[in-house]
């Protein structure tokens, strides 16, 4: 049994699917399109085996973005796969006027359905006053106040769903079926065409298929023609009739409210437009906005530290046991310094993660994002974005996974499209590391204006270079790109209401679980790649750079940790990885790179946050691979030829630059692939981004070596 | 007249649409010919209009407010 969960954005929707299913709930995605749905199992009475489908939220069955479009094609299918038995309804009570549209269309669809009134609280706050058992005659369906907060009314919920589902409507007292919206002679045939064609019972599901043909994907190609032609025939201006369509249903609608609905006649100015007088004010509204993201900020970097650490110390602690535990081997090998050094990198960036949403989730619950969008709208649709893009590129500070992802509420899809090209480029968690590393090497730590820290002012630049180059990107591909879609901002700016824990804590578990699965198991294995890339060499050169070693350690008298650390620098050479790092050497020499740094780079292209490690590894200080350690380790290395430094300045400079462009993350190309439906625009991606890094590295040291 | 036209704080009836697109997306909303349009806010030099319909506030683009023609 399949019930579906439907109601207009902002109707409290996701709160009443967490209520009803807690953490019975998983995401998957829905058949052939790349919007993700989410299940969850209804526990009802007698333990029966209900889903729960959370449908997107849309304000009618005439869609117009990608999620909406989702809505219509699994209602107009009964083969489909998430065709429901039974519909919950969920309405906002204080905006019921406006809610009510979508439930007389499924009306309409002849499927079992309850009304959810949620949010009773708020409407009697405003003096309204809803005659439930009146609006359930009107409709001739169950019709309930929940308070999808507190609970209330969700276990009444429950019980009139399961008697629906197993003893249909009329059990209930209500009489049969009837459409609530009469078609005209015109509408009615070309819905019978649809019927014959496709097969479907409902008149209305017809008359659906017929206004939407042209892109609902369950439909054969014949079906769509033979449906174009009658359109054809029998001059159906579509979007006209779905204007009238929509005018005569509020006309029936109007009245219906009016006899079951009361309404204080005079309303207060209310606390959302006192609230907005300031956060939406054109001057102090971004200043607002950039505080808050400031915040936002400050507290990933200081309260994911601590945790971060812990995760750091808790692995290598592990893999020092493991070592020291189990007899040396290259299973040993892979398990320490392939399986655990992964798994260690992927977990160590989850506080950040969690931090991150968990605070754009209360901006989002709160209705802030929302205001965010209407602040940024004109300044982000001058780069060819969305108001909505700021929300991508803001998330993508913290990784651009989860970050392209959100952007499927961007419904225009030059937009869309500009804004996952983009969103990369925003510097993500997992260059912090590379940074933090870098500038502690290039930049000295001194004061500056008495408070701030030239390293901080570093950092900052570094951002606002992303930041730059991603909005400079998305111009460009704003005069590249062609498209005949038409752009729109037009969005509710819900009334501002108190976070809800519970959704704000299903959010940062979904985003945590994403990234952990989405981007950890490419970490993962490119971890043991890796592995095995620097622990084997072709032919016996492993065996010989060892041999090496030792007699160089004998020479120089070096104790036991010195002849290890010498061990794994000659082998690391001897090692794929050193000849990989060579063969590219020429390439990067003009970007003051040797091939140590190749070998970084490459490994990188991975992941970002694998440079720190590769470099540890490298150097064969893996034992006390600690930012410092490699810091001092990267202040020693001489150029063999001319004895000077090889990390200077110029040198970190242009390393710096390379990870503020460089596509360096396969699991951010994983997702685009996923997102863009072809491998066309994340390969465009890596080819821009790429070369973006190594023109800007090579002006940079170019230009810092001159002086 | 349209609804760009008015300014900070003023209010006018929404008569018709000039765009039927745009038309099925705000009917959807709750933006009906007979809805009391006012405008609270203008930002973004004027291309970013924040207005209240009845009791519900909209984001709506300068250009899109356009295409709503009051009484």
């Amino acid at each position: 049994m399949k019930v579906a969960l439907l109601g207009n954005p902002n109707s409290g929707k996701t709160s009443v699917f967490n209520k009803l299913t807690g953490l019975r709930q998983k995401v998957g995605n829905f058949p052939g399109v790349t919007v993700d749905i989410k299940t969850g199992k209804l526990q009802m009475g007698k333990s029966l085996d209900v889903d729960l489908i959370d449908l997107p939220g849309t304000y009618s069955l005439f869609p117009h973005s990608k999620d909406e479009r989702i809505v219509v094609n699994t209602l107009c299918n009964p083969g489909d796969e998430n065709f429901p038995d039974a519909i919950v309804y969920v309405a906002n009570s204080a905006q019921l006027e406006k809610h009510l549209l979508l439930f007389t269309q499924l009306l309409d669809l002849n499927i079992p359905i309850v009304l959810a009134l949620n949010m009773a609280d708020v409407a009697e706050g405003k003096g309204m006053k809803i005659d439930n058992a009146r609006l359930s005659k009107e409709f001739q369906t169950p019709v309930l106040s929940v308070n999808a907060r507190t609970g209330d009314g969700i276990d009444r919920l429950k019980v009139v769903l399961e008697e629906m589902l197993f003893h249909g409507v009329q059990a209930g007292g209500f009489k049969g079926f009837r459409s609530f919206y009469a078609l005209s002679a015109e509408e009615e045939s070309m819905a019978e065409v649809a019927g014959e064609t496709t097969g479907v019972k409902n008149l209305y599901q017809g008359l659906l298929i017929a206004h939407h043909h042209s892109w609902l994907t369950f439909l054969e190609e014949w079906t769509r023609e033979t449906l174009h032609g009658a359109l054809e025939n029998r001059n159906f201006p579509l979007l006209h009739y779905q204007v009238r369509e929509t005018m005569d249903r509020f006309d029936k609608l109007g009245p219906m409210l009016k006899r079951s609905v009361l309404r204080p006649k005079d309303q207060p100015l209310s606390r959302t437009e006192f609230a907005d007088g300031i956060l939406t004010h054109r001057f102090w509204g971004p200043i607002i906005f950039f505080v808050l993201m400031f915040l936002v900020f400050q507290a990933i970097f200081i309260g994911a530290s601590y945790p971060m650490d812990w995760i750091e110390q808790l692995f290598s602690g592990l893999g020092h046991w493991v070592q020291t535990t189990l007899p040396d081997s290259w299973f040993v090998d892979l398990l320490v310094k392939g399986i655990l050094a992964g798994l260690g990198g992927i977990l160590v960036f989850i506080p950040q993660i969690a931090i991150l949403f968990f605070l754009i989730s209360i901006l989002e619950e709160v209705g802030y994002m929302a205001r965010a969008v209407f602040l940024f709208d004109n300044l982000m649709s001058r780069f060819g974005l969305n108001g909505r893009s700021i929300v991508a590129l803001i998330s993508g500070g913290a990784c651009a996974v989860p970050a392209i992802m959100s952007t499927r509420t961007i419904s225009n899809w030059k937009e869309r499209l500009i804004t996952i090209m983009v969103t990369p480029l925003i510097s993500c968690s997992a260059r912090i590391p590379v940074y933090a590393l870098l500038i502690g090497f290039a930049i000295p730590s001194i004061p500056v204006l008495g408070i701030f820290n030239l390293q901080g002012i570093a950092f900052m630049g570094l951002y606002l270079l992303g930041i730059t180059a991603a909005l400079g990107a998305a111009l460009v591909f704003k005069l590249i790109l062609r498209s005949g879609e038409r752009s729109f901002l037009l969005m509710e700016l819900p009334d501002y209401k108190p976070p809800q824990l519970r959704n704000i804590g299903y959010a940062v578990y979904e985003k945590v679980k994403t990234f952990t699965l989405e981007a950890g198991k490419i970490i993962l294995a490119i971890s043991i790649v890796l592995w095995v890339l620097a622990d084997f060499g072709p032919g016996k050169k492993m065996a010989q750079a060892e041999a090496e070693a030792r007699v160089v350690a004998v020479q120089n008298q070096l104790d036991e940790a010195a002849t290890a650390d010498l061990i794994a620098a000659h082998q690391i050479e001897g090692s794929y990885a050193g000849y990989l790092g060579k063969f590219i050497e020429p390439v990067i020499r003009p970007l003051g790179f040797d091939w140590k740094i190749g070998i970084a780079l490459i490994t990188s292209f991975a992941a970002r946050e694998v440079f720190v490690g590769t470099m540890a590894t490298i150097y064969s200080i893996g034992s006390e691979s600690d930012e410092f350690a490699i810091r001092d380790r990267l202040a020693q290395e001489k150029n063999p030829v001319t004895g000077k430094p090889v990390y200077n300045m110029a040198t970190a400079l242009s390393l710096l630059i390379f990870y503020v462009f460089a596509m360096q993350c396969m699991s951010t190309i994983a997702v685009v692939r996923r997102e863009t439906h072809s491998w066309k625009w994340p390969i465009i991606q890596f080819v821009f981004m790429s070369g973006l890094a190594y023109l800007g590295s090579l002006l940079t040291f170019q230009v810092v070596s001159a002086f | 007249m349209h609804l760009a036209e008015l300014k900070e704080k003023e209010e006018g009836i929404l008569l018709r649409f000039e765009d039927e697109r745009l038309a099925v997306k705000l009917m959807a909303m709750g933006v009906l010919p007979g809805s009391r349009l006012q405008v609270i806010r203008k930002n973004g030099s004027g291309n970013t209009l924040y207005i209240r319909v009845d009791q519900m506030h909209l984001a709506i683009r300068k250009t899109e407010a356009e295409c709503i023609i009051l009484k």
